[in-house]
């Protein structure tokens, strides 16, 4: 059995549907993320799960009991709020003591506890700090600390590393992994920032307007999106309009007005004739000067625009038909930053085991 | 600093600075100075300096120590004080509460309609309270009604130190409402959910969040209920009874009844150490609460 099961939740406001139809089950020890741009649901969904708000309709169960009349305060569940929430006028330690207070666990047990988990977000020097004196990763830490003191079954973290500047975040992001895999406690993380998601998930549902449009692990969220909105939602990637010429067991012939045919994966359903996108994903395109790449999928272009970032430099293409093409290019070689110049005349080629077909 | 800026500093200080100067400082001076004076064969003040020395005694202190009754007028006046304080917490924090945690439409008319009773004169707002509670009154009448069907002889309302603690509270309530409103409407809603996610139950809640964050607002509305009841001499004259006169009263009569100008300005610098101890240990210990908040 699941530890959580969100069978058909609705949620609506006025006509507006926060939620729509959802459901979606967590495993125990899992680390699932809603990942979804705002207003998709993804906070009202948290919110429901932690008895903040109910559903208009649907069930949420945790280890297969219905939440619905267990008010927020009785149940195992806690959350991680983005502004951490942290009680201003109690201590560090005060603070993450509360849930076993609020739980009326006795005095001596409290005091271990609370030095046990201190020490595990190794806030041992900042016990009796109040939150206004510690630096922002510190509150981060004290908020989980205080979120996973008395076991619950089920942590929420609501952006919870969106106050964070890029670097602790990083920092946070692998500190957050090795806590969850050490308390074993299943976490449920909600994220506009899909590179989070990726890096932080075993599982992500990509939510928009209420619903869950893709629920997979990151590699196959990331390598075969569903639709247009996840391909475009997660990562970089390049969209072009195509049509099926050729639908084998094996693989696809694909398309592409004024630039001819190319193979493409095979995609179950796809039938010649339909029309759809092809996306591939910037890293997977080979861009070089001459005709040297044995690869058949092959398109020649100009050099439109590039972005050097420092490790790589993606370099805008337009081909013949005037579909621009991303293609990204690891800057190997030592003190060389940039391959080619706006207005070079390359080749874009990629495998035809690359890319996918979709048709929504 | 330029001489610009001095000029700009002294343009803007200054005047203020002059006011407090003229009718605060020196008055001060003349009340402390008075107090060590003979009073007057026909009133008011003896010259300061008779036959080349100064004509000062300590009397009036030792007068005011050597009888218990002025010191039992001090304490009930302390006892009025405390208990239109602690009424007026009580009154003013729900509906504070309310008005914080209600639709953000309505908070300022609401507020508006706390302080709108400051557009009357405080006299008549007291005058009426005479009509209220005055033993003709409705109110009194069904209060009495209520006594005598469950067999108690019937009270008089006005003119008693029950008036008087009703005309003190009505009058100072919303000068607790507004801190503690100006307070509360801060509050971060996130830790109320934060401490129910926690586990937290609906009074708990109240008492290890929301209680612990106002006591700022706490004690200035303290301070501001219980400094001007202790010095009030208006209310007790006009609703209370011959033995209800407080602090305010005492000193009233020594300048206008008795005449006795230097025992007034002694009760007037005892009144006003007092109150100086009380508002230090009320900031004192609202510093304590915003220090965490």
């Amino acid at each position: 059995m699941a530890l959580l099961e969100i069978r058909n939740v609705i949620r609506r406001y006025g006509a507006l549907a926060a939620v729509e139809d959802v459901s979606f089950s967590v495993e125990a020890g899992e680390f699932f993320t809603l990942l979804g741009p705002s207003g998709c649901g993804k906070t009202t969904l948290l919110r429901m799960i932690a008895g903040f708000e109910s559903p208009d309709a649907g069930q949420i169960l945790l280890d297969g009991i219905d939440l619905a009349d267990i008010p927020a305060e009785k149940r195992p569940v806690h959350t991680v709020f983005q502004s951490y929430a942290l009680f201003p006028h109690m201590t560090v330690a005060e603070n993450i003591a509360f849930p076993l207070k609020m739980a009326g666990t006795d005095a001596q047990t409290i005091k271990i506890r609370v030095k046990q988990s201190l020490a595990e977000v190794r806030l041992e020097d900042k016990a009796d700090h109040y939150p206004h004196e510690i630096s922002g990763g510190q509150k981060q830490r004290v908020a989980l600390a205080r979120g996973l003191i008395n076991r619950p079954r089920l942590l929420l973290l609501d952006e919870a590393l969106g106050a964070l500047d890029a670097k602790l975040r990083e920092k946070m992001q692998i500190e957050l992994i090795n806590l969850q895999k050490n308390v074993g406690i299943s976490f449920i993380f909600v994220t506009h920032a899909q590179d989070e998601a990726l890096a932080l998930s075993h599982r992500i549902a990509v939510m928009r307007e209420g619903r869950i449009e893709q629920l997979d692990e990151p590699s196959k969220l990331y390598g075969f999106p569903r639709n247009r909105f996840v391909a475009d939602f997660i990562g970089n990637i390049n969209l072009f309009e195509v049509e099926v010429k050729e639908a084998a067991a094996s693989y696809l012939r694909l398309a592409a007005a004024g630039i001819g045919e190319f193979t493409a994966p095979p995609r179950s359903g796809a039938k010649a004739g339909e029309q759809g996108w092809f996306a591939i994903r910037p890293e997977q395109v080979r861009i070089a000067r001459h005709h040297d790449i044995e690869l058949k999928n092959r398109f020649s272009g100009k050099v439109r625009d590039f972005l050097y970032i420092g490790d790589v430099t993606t370099y805008k293409v337009e081909l013949e038909n005037g579909t621009l093409i991303e293609a990204l290019m690891a800057n190997f070689e030592p003190g060389r930053t940039m391959f080619f110049q706006v207005g070079d005349a390359v080749t874009l080629a990629w495998r035809h085991d690359a890319g996918r077909f979709l048709n929504e | 600093m330029s001489k610009r800026d001095r000029l700009l500093k002294w343009l803007t200080g200054g005047p203020p600075f002059l006011f407090l100067l003229v009718f605060f400082v020196a008055p001060s001076l003349i009340v402390i100075v008075a107090s060590f004076r003979f009073p007057g064969e026909y009133g008011g003040l003896a010259p300061l300096i008779v036959d080349g020395k100064a004509n000062l005694t300590l009397e009036t202190y030792r007068f005011f120590f050597s009888d218990f009754i002025y010191a039992r007028v001090f304490i009930k006046s302390f006892g009025m004080a405390l208990a239109t304080t602690l009424i007026c917490l009580g009154l003013a924090y729900p509906v504070a509460l309310l008005i914080a945690r209600g639709n953000k439409k309505f908070r300022d008319l609401l507020v508006l309609l706390v302080v709108l009773p400051f557009a009357s004169n405080f006299l008549i707002r007291t005058y009426a309270w005479m009509i209220i509670l005055g033993p003709q009154s409705a109110f009194s009448r069904a209060i009495n009604g209520v006594l005598g069907w469950c067999g108690f002889a019937p009270v008089t309302l006005l003119f008693s130190s029950f008036a008087v603690l009703v005309g003190m509270v009505y009058v100072h309530l919303p000068f607790m409402l507004l801190p503690l409103y100006a307070n509360l409407e801060k509050h971060d809603p996130a830790l109320l959910d934060a401490a129910q996610d926690l586990g937290a139950s609906a009074w708990q809640r109240f008492w290890r969040v929301t209680w612990p964050l106002s006591l700022p607002g706490v004690y200035s509305g303290a301070a501001l209920v219980f400094i001007p009841v202790l010095g009030m001499f208006a209310i007790p004259e006009i609703l209370g009874g011959t033995g209800d006169i407080l602090i305010g009263n005492l000193i009233k009569d020594q300048f206008l009844g008795t005449r006795d100008w230097p025992f007034g300005s002694t009760l007037s610098i005892l009144l006003t150490l007092v109150v100086l101890a009380c508002a230090g240990l009320a900031a004192w210990f609202s510093r304590q609460g915003v220090r965490h908040a």
